[in-house]
């Protein structure tokens, strides 16, 4: 059991209004982070339940 | 253990958001969860800039309050893995500094993670160029994340 609980989050409260560049931003980050993984895959090992 | 964490807001259902406070002002960030496919999400985190109007992550808030950030982030990622418990979430930090910084947060708290597996990857370095201990033997090879080892990036997933 884990000693580090994840924080209880709530809803948004009104309409939020994203950065100008948010797709565009976190799209190109997750390319980035797409190819790294490409490139470098993880061991299907490592997701081995024990 | 008990981490100081800012308040945080979810967005959609990929994304969240929280106000860093601080001697510099109030900032709005943002973590969003993109998925890359293979299970897998990326956590994607960024201020907005208050003169353009754009998410950056190379923004220097200097607000004294990096870890409280940081233990903000790792918060959503925690409450993710909650609500998505099968998927994996990758992260590396926007620059060298940012990366050590995520290190030194994980190192803090893995001895406490148990319901959590934190794998990391070693890109092949210089032992001059280096941010930790440099274990050569793990150039280039994502293994169980244990401490003292200087990584460059991360996936974090539920046992």
């Amino acid at each position: 059991m884990s000693l580090i609980k994840a924080p209880k989050i709530k809803r948004a409260r009104g309409p939020v209004v994203y950065p100008v560049n948010m797709d565009e931003f976190f799209e190109r980050k997750a390319n980035e982070a797409r190819a790294f993984l490409e490139k470098h895959p993880v061991p299907e090992h490592l997701f081995k339940k024990k | 253990m008990n981490l100081e964490r800012y308040e945080i807001d979810q967005a959609d259902e990929f994304t969240y958001r929280f106000w860093s406070t601080g001697p510099s002002g109030r900032f709005e960030m943002w973590v969003r969860f993109s998925y890359m496919g293979q299970g897998t999400f990326n956590l994607g985190f960024g201020a907005t800039d208050t003169e353009s109007g754009e998410v950056d992550d190379l923004i220097e808030l200097r607000n004294g309050d990096s870890q409280k950030i940081l233990a903000t982030v790792a918060g959503t990622a925690l409450a993710f893995l909650e609500s998505h418990p099968l998927v994996r979430v990758y992260a590396t930090g926007s620059t060298k500094s940012r990366t050590r910084l995520y290190q030194m947060g994980i190192n803090r708290v893995l001895s406490v993670l148990g319901d959590y597996q934190i794998a990391g990857y070693v890109a092949g370095r210089e032992v001059t160029e280096d941010m930790g201990i440099h274990f050569p033997g793990l150039n280039g090879q994502w293994t169980p994340v244990r401490l003292g080892v200087a990584y460059d990036a991360f996936l974090i997933f539920k046992r």
